[in-house]
């Protein structure tokens, strides 16, 4: 029935004018929810307001050690940093906004992303992205630093990965209150992660020691072999490096959560010495109040739980505690902090320094993480600089590798690298200055050879971004650039030698590129022609999941530079409407990526989209929140109320099921509380099955559908009737061990999987949670030489709350089928089975030809079986074989085309 | 000057009370509270404590929170997202309910009618249904609270298109956008609730 608007709208007015009747609240508990909720935000706002100005405990005291006197305040440091370093002066940087610089960068780091994995449309992968898995709610982990990221479970309490090479990274999903054991490698300690978000364990090639980075919050905890003790480490914010005196190094950033922090041994062995070398690192102090923070410098041993002591204090000094720095917090001079730079140089033309100069650093990261470029601007009549690496009170670089680039008013940009680790020596440079190329050419409309005056023609080889804006404006201070005269003509200059990567680009016409090769200092080329054909336009609308219009989202085009040929991404971007709208004008004709990055840049990975942009045409492309996946939630009860846990819950999402791996179905386990969450979910009816003794036991427990929300919740119960009974082995008159029965309902006719369990080693089973109908119950033995039983329209009414059920196998055979089609081309086809009395067995849970048009089933009953073929586009044919005990008879069928 | 936080985005408004801008705690809370009142309501079987409990939660924790929300859902539903977290807490004590077994039970007939609220008049009788009366409450409480207010002012209240555009500071066109999305809201979950409680395909 379709929908019409008429209608709905009188029956709208009829349901809500006659049927509503608003649920309120009394008065008095919305006046008080509503006062406690104002006066909570504002004393929240006070608690953050008084934690940023430093208003920290007095002191600490612990647990026998001495008190400890509050740290240094952050901002002397900072203020003598000022004063020390050479004059500077920040430069604009890319964006207006640095939400928006981070996106900026961010979308391309994305989009190499995918380029690397070969996430095209139409290449037909289906490698989940990191953000896609952790917005299913699951952890993320991979196995070297270039490899594809898969999914870990990580709703349970509890998350086993397995750590067996050099390398493993984990991501949690924010919020998500995971704890992970990591297993070391073979041979190595075991390590826990506690709430962590992002964690890092890398063994160098050769080594020993394992170097452990929480990136996104959290506490290492190391265990030794024998599990007697534990040494856990906690972090505020930057980076801190651990080693212990056990060959570990820890590095950690940031992390979240301070609760489980607890004290644990004291066996001085056992402790951590801790440099801290940015940022800050603080430590609760157990059940006593307040923290300890140390900064920058500080040095300090931490001890299992909340112990901290420092050499000079500590009355019950280990043996090698004589390794801790001696810095007293009131005597801890800012200057000692001081770190060495990591470059300094001297720029200079013709051997003569000059005086007033920019320096560019634009760190190269390990995609897709993000660095915005970083300027600075020196005035030093020696021609001097010196770039420093950042801690918590210096802007700086952070390690890395860097491209430096050197520019000054009438000079080509001069670059080189540099790459900043802890503890390296301070580099040298002596730039050169030089006074660079000329080109000069023409823009024209390509269609007409009509001059275009106005172009932005722009160096994306001296650009010192890795992301170039159609707009000149967004490129300003770091690229080089000119615009076309009347006329069409342009002239670029200086630009430094070697070979470019030119881009032209004006309203109404689509970027284009030109390459110019080994240009040389002083040299003018001329002749350069740039032929512009009109553009096309990327225009859409953003949705949210009401279906309602999302204002101020942030939308970006790029292009997609497959072979990488040029050295940077071209974008343009813009935001919604109050309709939710977009539009991108002066794309060029071809592939372009479009990212929603919503209305808070940085906060959410981007949504992505491929369009195909028509010269003079404009593609349309909407943002609605269709795509995401769905979870199931709830509680898995036994009949009693209690929670049954550790129990695995399959979600199948058809009623086809291929076996292990098949993508339609996935399983999750319950928790202590009988909790359970199944991620990934698509809408539609789905069929859930309860593991038994073993998980590869699954029973139906019912189905449930899932909706348009992104949370379904679904209870399951562990009730209904049980059928029990026991396997024998007829030849040898004793129990059959590890025999399968297989139940399939047929109340409905229609012969739906109902599950299967395995026989003991005494041949007992118990197939649990049946509704009253009827069933088909057949026993397998898992080895082949028995035949197969089976007991077909098996009743079951509800009134006992268990069935008896025994089978008694005999020796049976096996029967071999090849499936081709009329040219003798293997298929893979369906199979049925169906015995002397007509009744159609399954012998597994979907039995079927592999694609080599081959297979065997086991444990067949003697006697005559019918065997049936059937795949999409054929005819279905049947064959007749007779089945002898402990012999193997072959059926070949062949189909053909419908 | 006395900021319209209802021009706000989501994101902005959570700025704001991360702030300490208690107008700003005001607004939501006002904007936010009856749909949410209303949404534990129907799902708590109508019990006034019960609902009461998970509405005081839901703020507790939003609060708390309120920093992790990102703006990848809407305000209302990341909060409702607590709600029933807190629900399924509640009910995780108790015997376990689903929502369509909160709803009271109601005859096939009458959903399936419901069920074609979009496309056929609805007849007289099923009106006065108690079971209709809980279908509009579940799903009302289930709309953003603009679409909410929208559909209550237009049809309960009998204001005209303009009167609901000055209400929420729009123009009349985008009122009246507003107000047709939120008719294919309110027929799509209700809808979807009435083939849900009514077994249907």
């Amino acid at each position: 029935m379709k929908p019409d608007g008429r209608i709905l709208d009188a029956n709208l007015e009829r349901l809500l004018r006659r049927a509503y009747v608003q649920a309120r609240a009394t008065d008095e508990f919305r006046e008080r929810i509503g006062r406690e909720f104002v006066a909570a935000v504002a004393e929240a706002s006070r608690r953050r307001e008084r934690a940023r100005t430093g208003q920290q405990p007095a002191s600490v005291s612990l647990p026998g050690s001495p008190s400890l006197s509050p740290p240094i305040n952050p901002s002397a440091r900072r203020s003598a940093d000022v004063a020390s370093a050479p004059a500077r002066s920040p430069v604009r940087t890319l964006a207006q906004s640095p939400a928006l610089r981070w996106s900026l960068v961010a979308a391309a780091a994305l989009l190499l992303v995918f380029l690397s994995r070969g996430l095209w449309p139409g290449a037909g992968s289906s490698v989940p992205s990191l953000e896609e898995i952790l917005a299913s709610g699951e952890a993320a982990v991979r196995g070297a630093e270039q490899a594809p990221w898969r999914a870990v479970e990580a709703r349970d309490e509890l998350a086993h990965v397995d750590f067996e090479g050099e390398f493993l990274e984990l991501v949690t999903p924010a919020g998500l209150p995971a704890q992970v054991a990591l297993a070391g490698a073979a041979g190595a300690d075991r390590w826990s992660v506690f709430p962590a978000s992002h964690v890092k364990l890398e063994r160098a090639p050769g080594a020993e020691a394992f170097d452990a980075r929480l990136l996104r919050g959290g506490i290492v905890a190391r265990n030794t072999d024998d599990g007697a003790a534990t040494q856990r480490v906690l972090a505020d914010q930057g980076e801190t490096r651990l080693r212990g005196t056990f060959d570990v190094r820890i590095a950690i950033e940031a992390p979240d959560d301070a609760n489980a922090w607890s004290g644990c041994g004291d066996d001085p062995s056992s402790w951590l010495h801790v440099t801290v070398r940015r940022g800050t690192v603080e430590v609760p102090a157990g059940d006593a109040a307040g923290a300890r923070r140390l900064g920058p410098g500080d040095e300090a041993f931490l001890c299992a739980g909340a112990a901290l002591e420092r050499r000079d204090e500590a009355a019950l000094a280990p043996p090698d505690r004589t390794q801790v720095g001696a810095q007293t917090p009131e005597t801890s001079a800012p200057a000692a902090a001081e770190p060495k730079p990591v470059l300094r140089g001297v720029v200079t033309s013709n051997g003569d320094p000059v005086p007033a100069f920019e320096v560019v650093a634009l760190r190269s990261v390990s995609l897709p993480q993000v660095a915005d470029p970083l300027a600075l601007r020196f005035e030093s009549d020696a021609g001097e600089f010196e770039l420093q690496r950042a801690d918590a009170a210096r802007e700086g670089l952070e390690d890395g590798d860097y491209t430096v680039f050197v520019k000054a008013a009438g000079f080509a940009v001069a670059r080189l690298e540099l790459t900043v680790t802890a503890g390296a020596e301070t580099q040298s440079a002596r730039v050169e200055l030089e006074r660079g190329a000329r080109v000069e050419g023409l823009v024209v409309d390509a269609q007409s050879g009509r001059p275009i005056d106005g172009a932005y023609v722009v160096s994306e080889t001296d650009s010192q971004l890795s992301v170039l804006s159609i707009a000149p404006a967004q490129n300003e201070a770091f690229a080089l650039s000119t615009a076309s005269r009347v006329g069409g003509d342009f002239a670029l200059e200086p630009l430094s030698r070697g070979s470019h990567s030119l881009r032209a680009s004006a309203p109404g016409y689509g970027p284009t590129w030109l390459e110019v090769r080994d240009l040389t200092p002083g040299e003018a080329r001329a002749g350069l022609r740039f032929a512009l054909r009109p553009a096309g336009s990327l225009a859409g609308v953003v949705l949210d999941e009401h279906e309602r219009p999302v204002q101020g989202a942030l939308i970006l085009a790029s292009t997609t530079d497959f072979e990488r040929k040029r050295p940077n991404l071209t974008y343009a971007n813009t935001q919604t409407d109050a309709e939710g709208r977009y539009r991108i004008d002066n794309l060029s004709e071809g592939a372009w990526a479009a990212l929603n990055f919503g209305v808070r840049p940085g906060a959410i990975a981007p949504e992505y989209r491929f369009a195909r942009i028509v010269s003079g045409e404009t593609t349309v492309l909407d943002f609605r929140p269709t795509q995401q996946t769905r979870s199931l939630v709830g509680r898995v009860l036994n009949a009693d109320g209690s929670p049954a846990a550790g129990r695995t819950l399959t979600v199948g999402s058809s009623e086809e099921f291929s076996g292990p791996g098949d993508p339609n179905w996935t399983s999750t386990n319950t928790d202590e509380h009988g909790a359970y969450r199944a991620s990934g979910l698509g809408p539609g009816r789905k069929q859930l099955y309860i593991s038994g003794a073993t998980p590869a036991e699954m029973m139906s427990v019912g189905s449930v559908e899932i909706g348009l929300e992104p949370t379904t919740e679904h209870d399951v119960v562990l009730d209904g009737v049980e059928l029990r009974g026991r396997v024998i082995d007829g030849e040898r008159s004793e129990p059959l061990a590890f025999a399968v029965v297989i139940v399939v309902d047929r109340t409905n006719g229609d012969g739906r999987f109902q599950g299967r369990v395995f026989a003991s080693a005494d041949g007992a089973y118990r197939f649990g949670h049946l509704r009253p109908g009827v069933y088909d119950v057949f026993s397998y033995a898992t080895r082949g030489e028995y035949g197969q039983e089976q007991r077909l329209g098996l009743v079951v009414d509800g009134s006992r709350d268990v069935e008896n059920l025994d089978f008694t196998l005999f020796a049976g055979g096996r029967i071999g089928v090849r499936v081709v089609d009329g040219s003798g081309a293997p298929l893979a086809a369906e199979l049925r089975f169906v015995d002397a009395q007509g009744a159609r067995v399954q012998f597994s849970e979907n039995d079927r030809t592999s694609d080599a048009g081959r297979s065997t089933v086991h444990g067949v009953k003697p006697g005559e079986w019918t065997v049936t073929a059937q795949a999409a586009g054929f005819a279905p044919a049947s064959s007749r074989v007779l089945v002898q005990a402990g012999e193997r008879a072959e059926v070949e069928l062949v189909l053909t085309r419908r | 000057m006395k900021t319209d936080f209802r021009r706000l985005s989501d994101v902005a408004l959570r700025d704001r009370i991360l702030a300490g801008d208690q107008d700003a705690a005001h607004f939501l809370f006002e904007e936010h509270f009856d749909a949410l009142y209303e949404f534990a309501h129907y799902r708590l079987g109508a019990e006034r404590a019960l609902a009461e409990d998970a509405v005081q939660d839901t703020f507790v924790v939003a609060l708390e929170s309120l920093a992790s929300f990102d703006g990848r859902s809407s305000l209302h539903t990341w909060l409702c997202g607590i709600a029933k977290n807190k629900m399924r807490a509640q009910r995780r004590k108790r015997r376990p309910v689903a929502l369509d077994e909160v709803l009271e039970g109601a005859d096939d007939e009458i959903d399936s009618i419901l069920a074609r609220v979009s496309s056929e008049p609805l007849p007289d009788w099923v009106l006065e249904r108690k079971e209709t009366r809980e279908l509009v409450g579940a799903t009302l409480s289930s709309l953003p609270p603009d679409y909410r207010r929208a559909l209550v002012d237009k049809y309960v209240g009998g204001h005209s298109v303009a009167q609901i555009a000055a209400t929420v500071g729009k123009s009349e066109k985008a009122a009246e956008s507003m107000l047709t999305r939120a008719r294919l809201a309110f027929a799509n979950v209700f809808e979807l609730l009435a083939r849900k409680r009514g077994e249907l395909p």
